[in-house]
C-alpha cells in the first residue's frame, strides 16, 4: 500500500492530525497498534481543556495550549462534540499556596490567558461544596471540559470520509528510508517504507508520528536523535450522575511540594471525575489500578471536597501520560535528520486541548514539505457519522425518529438511556465499534452505574448480527475482536391503550403481584410495562428451587414462580406490554401522572393514569462500587450478568472461577458454574460471616468443596486483553488487606456478588422522597411514597431476600393504588 | 453430626445423632421438616437437581428439574444426562423431559414454557 501521509497512533493527536491532512490534497493512512482509536492516553485522561496559565511561558506546551483552547468551541462544533467552557479555579489551601497562586497568575499573563484571584468568600458563593479549608483561589474563566474519546472518534470519522483509511492492529516495527541522505524531494517518490509487526508494508511520502506513549521508539526507528518516554500513570474515579452540580468549575488543588494535587471535576456527561495520582511506571501498558493509588486520589479529593461519597463510585480507571524526559515538553516537527518525518512526541496534558492546534499545525508542516496545496472547501465532507442521542431528545423529535426506525426505541443501557438504534449506528460507522469497549466509548452504553451488568448480553448479540460472529467472541476481550461483516434487524413488539386507573412499571414477581392486586379490587384500566421481551422480570434467568414456600407452600424454580404471576394477570385479562421502557413519570397539576414511555413499534407513548406503582426491581453493584484494584479486562462480570448469559442465552464466560462476595446470586452462581463444567475455585468474602442464606453455602458451596474465604477480599485483578489471575488476600478488622496474606490464583474468570441496590432512576425524576439507609423510596404502610397516587413493591423499596415477601407487599401496594385510583374518581 | 438445614432460609443449626438402636434424633430444628431432612441428611442425602438443556435449533436452553430430590451421589450423572438431551418445542411447565433420569426413578421435568 502507499499513500502520501502516513500517520502512526489514532489517539487524539493522531486523529486530528489526519482530519487536518485530508483538507489538503493529499492521501492518507491512519495506522494503530490497538484495534479501535483513543486505545492509548485518549481513553483515560482528565478531559480537561486547560486554560493555559500552568505550562511553562515559551514552550510548545504553552504555545499550543493556548492556541489549541481558542480551537475548542469551533473544533466541537465542526465534529458534533460535547464541550462546555465551564472554568477552572485552582484552589490555595494557606499563605503559601497563595503566593503559588500569583505565580500561577504571573505566568498565565504572560502566556496570554487572563485569570482572576477570588477570596474565600466568593470561591463558597460560587461553589458551596468546596472545603472551608480553600482561602482562595485562581479563576480562569477559559478553562472547559470535553469528552477526549468521542473528540478522538469524530476526527476519526471526519477524516474517513474525506478519505483516510484506518489500519487497526497494525504495530509498526520497523521504517527504513529509502533515500540515506539530504533532502530527498523529487529523488524518490516514497522514501519511507513502514513495516507492520505481522509483515505488512506500507510506503509513504511522509510520516507523522503520533505514537503517544510508543512515540520515542518511533522516532528512534528513524532519527539519530533520540528520545526517551516514560509513562506516568494515573489513577481516577468517576462518581455517578447523582454528583452533577455539585461542582459547576473544574476544582484544581494548588500545585506544591506534595505534587500537582488531586482535581475534581464535572464531566460534559454530567458525572464526575476525580484524580489523577502521577507515578512513573516501567511498562507502558500497565494500566492497573492500585490500593495505595485509589486511597491517595480519595484523600485528595477531600481536600477540596469533604463531602465525597465514596458511595457514588461508578467506576475506577487507570490512564498513561506520555512524559518525554530528556527534553519535557511537546516534540513537534521534523527531525533535523529525518525529512518529512514528523514527530508528536511527548504530547502528555495538555495534550488534549492542544490536539485542535497540533493537528493544524503538523498537517500545514507535512503539505508544506510535500508542495500540495488545500482542497477546495466544496471538496470537503463535514459528515462525521452523527447519530442522535436519544436521552438528550425532546419527547416529540424521539417520537417521530421511532417512528422512522423503531430500534430508536428500544432502551439498551438503562443507566445511560442508550438505544439500539444508537448503537447499531456506532457499529455501522465509518470508523465502527468492533468491541464492548468501542461501543462504550461511542455509546456510553455500559458506562454508567451498572457497568454494564445488565446491557453486556445485549451488546453482544447485536455486535454479533451485525459483524456476523458469535456473541460470545466478543467477551474474550474487552477491546480485541475479529473483523467480519454481516447486518440484520429485528422486529419490534407492542401496542397500547391509554385512560388507566393503576399503571405498573415493570412485570417482575412485584409488578405483576401488583397488577394482579389492584385489578382485583376494582381497579378497570390496569396495565403493566416492561422493558425486558419478556414478563417474569429477574425471576427468569433464576432457574434454581427454593421460591414459594411461604406463598405457594411448595418449592418453585424462579420460571414456575414467575409464571403463576404471569398466568394469574393473563386470567384477569391485564394487559403487559414488553420491550418498553419508561422513561419519566410525572405528576400532573390535576392530580394525574403523566408516564412517558417508549418502545421500538410504539414509538414514544405518553400515559395518563390515576395512580402508579413502581415496581423496577434492583440492580447489582459493580465492580466500580468495590474499588477493587488491578487492570480492567474482560473477564469480571457481576453474577446476575453471568446468570443471565448462562441460563437464558446459553453462554458460558469461562472455565476457572473466582467469586469475589458471597451474595446469594453468587452462591447460587457457584452451583450452577460448576454443573455446566467450569471450576469455582475460590469464594472470597470481605466480612466475618456470609451475606448469603446459609443454606446456599452449605447446598451450593460445601455440598462442590468450594472453599468460602471469609475475611479476605480480592486485592489484584490480573490481565490486559482477558482476566488471567487474582490476587486474593485476609483484611483486618478495618477491612484493609494484611500484606503477606496473598494468595494467587490463576483464573479466567472473576465474578461479583456484593450486594444489590434498589433501582430507582426514574422514582427520583418524580420528585419522591428517598430513604438513604435502603436507598428506595420512603413509603407508608400502604407502599405509598411521599407523591400522591406513586405507590411501589418489591426491591425498588429495599433489597427483600425472598420472593414471597416481594410479592406480598407489592399487593398491597397495588390494593392501595386501587383504592387511590377510585377515590379520585369518586 | 452437627448440620444447618437447607429446607428454607432460616437455616437451623440442628444435631443429628444415630442411637444405639439404629434410630435417627435430631435436635435444634424448628419444624418437622428440618427433622426429616436431617434423618434423610445422615442415611441418605438428597438434592433437587435444577438444571439446562439444549433446544433444538435455539441457542437459548430449556431450564428444567428433577421432580423430586435425589441422591447426592447420583448429581453427576444427572447432570451428564441432561447435557446428552436436547428437545423439540414446544415445552411446557411440568413436560417430562427425562424419565427416570440416571436410573433414579425420578423424572426430569420442565420449569419454564417455551
Amino acid at each position: 500500500m502507499n499513500v502520501d501521509a502516513i500517520v502512526i497512533g489514532a489517539g487524539v493527536v493522531g486523529c486530528a492530525v489526519a482530519r487536518e491532512l485530508t483538507r489538503y490534497n493529499l492521501s492518507v493512512a491512519v495506522l494503530e497498534a490497538g484495534s479501535d482509536v483513543a486505545e492509548g492516553a485518549s481513553k483515560a485522561n482528565s478531559a480537561i481543556v486547560h486554560a493555559g496559565f500552568d505550562a511553562k511561558p515559551g514552550t510548545n506546551k504553552a504555545k499550543f495550549n493556548v492556541l489549541g483552547n481558542r480551537m475548542f468551541e469551533d473544533v466541537c462544533r465542526e465534529l458534533k462534540v460535547p464541550f462546555r467552557r465551564n472554568g477552572s479555579l485552582v484552589l490555595a489551601f494557606g499563605a503559601d499556596d497563595e503566593a503559588t497562586l500569583r505565580e500561577l497568575q504571573a505566568r498565565g499573563e504572560q502566556n496570554g490567558v487572563r485569570t482572576e484571584i477570588i477570596s474565600q468568600e466568593e470561591l463558597r458563593r460560587r461553589e458551596p461544596n468546596v472545603s472551608p479549608e480553600a482561602t482562595s483561589a485562581l479563576w480562569a474563566p477559559t478553562g472547559g471540559i470535553c469528552c477526549p474519546y468521542e473528540l478522538t472518534f469524530r476526527y476519526a470519522e471526519n477524516a474517513a470520509a474525506n478519505g483516510a483509511e484506518f489500519y487497526f492492529d497494525t504495530r509498526v516495527a520497523a521504517i527504513r528510508r529509502e533515500v540515506p541522505k539530504g533532502d530527498f524531494v523529487g529523488d524518490a517518490p516514497f522514501p519511507y517504507r513502514l513495516t507492520s509487526e505481522d509483515g505488512r508494508e506500507f510506503l509513504a511520502k511522509a510520516v507523522v508520528n503520533c505514537a503517544g506513549l510508543h512515540s520515542d521508539e518511533i522516532n528512534n526507528l528513524v532519527s539519530g536523535t533520540k528520545y526517551s518516554i516514560r509513562a506516568r500513570r494515573g489513577e481516577y474515579l468517576m462518581l455517578d450522575r447523582d454528583e452533577d452540580g455539585t461542582f459547576s468549575a473544574t476544582m484544581f488543588q494548588c500545585p506544591s511540594k506534595m505534587g500537582k494535587g488531586i482535581l475534581v471535576s464535572p464531566t460534559v456527561d454530567g458525572t464526575m471525575i476525580v484524580g489523577p495520582t502521577a507515578e512513573d511506571v516501567d511498562d507502558k501498558e500497565d494500566k492497573a489500578t492500585t490500593y495505595d493509588g485509589l486511597e491517595k486520589v480519595k484523600a485528595g479529593a477531600r481536600r477540596t471536597y469533604p463531602g465525597l461519597p465514596l458511595g457514588k463510585v461508578i467506576a475506577e480507571f487507570s490512564g498513561m501520560r506520555a512524559h518525554e524526559t530528556t527534553v519535557g515538553d511537546f516534540i513537534l516537527g521534523e527531525p533535523c535528520d529525518a525529512p518529512a518525518f514528523f514527530n508528536a512526541v511527548g504530547v502528555e496534558s495538555p495534550g488534549l486541548t492542544s490536539a485542535p492546534a497540533i493537528g493544524v499545525f503538523l498537517a500545514g508542516r507535512v503539505a508544506e514539505r510535500l508542495g500540495v496545496s488545500r482542497k477546495n472547501p466544496s471538496q470537503i465532507s463535514r459528515d462525521v457519522s452523527w447519530w442522535p442521542k436519544t436521552r438528550e431528545m425532546k419527547p416529540e423529535e424521539l417520537a417521530e425518529l421511532v417512528e422512522r426506525d423503531p430500534s430508536f426505541g428500544r432502551v439498551v443501557c438503562r443507566c445511560e438511556e442508550v438505544t439500539e438504534g444508537e448503537i447499531r449506528a456506532a457499529i455501522r460507522a465509518r470508523v465502527g465499534a468492533r468491541t464492548l469497549d468501542g461501543i462504550k466509548r461511542r455509546t456510553r452504553s455500559g458506562m454508567g452505574r451498572c457497568q454494564g451488568g445488565f446491557c453486556t448480553p445485549r451488546l453482544i448479540e447485536i455486535l454479533g448480527a451485525e459483524l456476523g460472529l458469535p456473541p460470545e467472541s466478543f467477551l474474550l476481550s474487552r477491546k480485541t475482536a475479529p473483523k467480519a461483516l454481516a447486518s440484520s434487524a429485528r422486529p419490534g413488539a407492542a401496542d397500547i391503550e391509554t385512560t388507566l386507573d393503576v399503571l405498573v412499571v415493570g412485570a417482575g414477581p412485584a409488578g405483576l403481584a401488583a397488577a394482579c392486586a389492584a385489578k382485583e379490587n376494582g381497579a378497570d384500566g390496569v396495565l403493566v410495562l416492561e422493558r425486558d421481551d419478556a414478563p417474569g422480570g429477574i425471576l427468569q434467568q433464576c432457574i434454581h428451587n427454593g421460591f414459594g414456600l411461604h406463598r405457594f407452600k411448595e418449592e418453585l424454580t424462579g420460571p414456575e414462580y414467575a409464571q403463576r404471576f404471569i398466568d394469574k394477570a393473563a386470567e384477569l385479562k391485564i394487559p403487559v406490554v414488553c420491550g418498553t421502557m419508561v422513561l419519566d413519570i410525572a405528576p400532573q397539576p390535576d392530580g394525574d401522572i403523566k408516564v412517558t414511555a417508549m418502545s421500538p413499534r410504539g414509538g414514544l407513548k405518553i400515559y395518563r393514569t390515576r395512580s402508579t406503582v413502581l415496581a423496577m426491581g434492583c440492580r447489582e453493584r459493580p465492580r466500580g462500587a468495590l474499588m477493587t484494584p488491578g487492570t480492567r479486562p474482560a473477564g469480571v462480570y457481576t453474577a446476575g450478568t453471568v446468570q443471565r448469559l448462562v441460563n437464558m442465552d446459553g453462554i458460558m464466560p469461562g472455565r476457572r472461577v473466582v467469586i469475589l462476595g458471597s451474595g446469594d446470586i453468587g452462591l447460587i452462581m457457584a452451583r450452577r458454574l460448576t454443573f455446566s463444567g467450569a471450576k469455582v475455585l475460590a469464594c472470597v468474602e470481605i466480612m466475618k460471616k456470609s451475606s448469603g442464606l446459609m443454606r446456599n453455602v452449605v447446598q451450593c458451596l460445601n455440598d462442590y468443596d468450594i472453599p468460602l474465604l471469609l475475611s479476605h477480599t480480592v486485592t489484584d485483578v490480573e490481565g490486559r486483553e482477558h482476566v488471567t489471575g487474582v490476587k486474593v488476600a485476609k483484611v483486618d478488622d478495618h477491612l484493609k488487606p494484611i500484606p503477606g496474606t496473598e494468595i494467587h490464583y490463576d483464573c479466567d474468570t472473576l465474578v461479583l456478588s456484593c450486594g444489590l441496590i434498589p433501582e430507582n432512576e426514574l422514582t427520583k425524576k418524580a420528585g419522591i422522597e428517598m430513604d438513604p439507609s435502603t436507598r428506595g423510596p420512603k413509603v407508608d404502610a400502604n407502599m405509598a411514597t411521599s407523591v400522591p397516587g406513586i405507590f411501589a413493591g418489591g426491591n425498588v423499596v429495599r433489597v427483600y431476600d425472598l420472593v414471597d415477601w416481594v410479592s406480598r407487599d407489592s399487593e398491597i401496594a397495588g390494593r392501595a393504588a386501587a383504592e387511590y385510583a377510585k377515590g379520585r374518581k369518586a | 453430626m452437627k448440620m444447618i438445614c437447607i429446607n428454607c432460609p432460616k437455616g437451623c443449626e440442628m444435631d443429628v445423632v444415630r442411637n444405639a438402636d439404629g434410630s435417627v434424633t435430631v435436635s435444634g430444628n424448628s419444624c418437622p421438616r428440618g427433622e426429616a431432612y436431617g434423618k434423610s441428611e445422615l442415611i441418605n442425602p438428597t438434592r433437587m437437581v435444577t438444571g439446562l438443556v439444549r433446544v433444538a435449533g435455539m441457542r437459548k436452553p430449556l431450564p428444567v428439574k428433577t421432580r423430586t430430590p435425589v441422591p447426592k451421589a447420583k448429581i453427576d450423572d444427572v447432570l451428564f444426562a441432561l447435557h446428552q438431551t436436547t428437545v423439540q418445542l414446544p415445552v411446557k411447565i411440568g413436560d417430562v423431559i427425562v424419565a427416570d433420569v440416571a436410573a433414579t426413578g425420578v423424572d426430569v421435568v420442565a420449569t419454564a414454557n417455551m
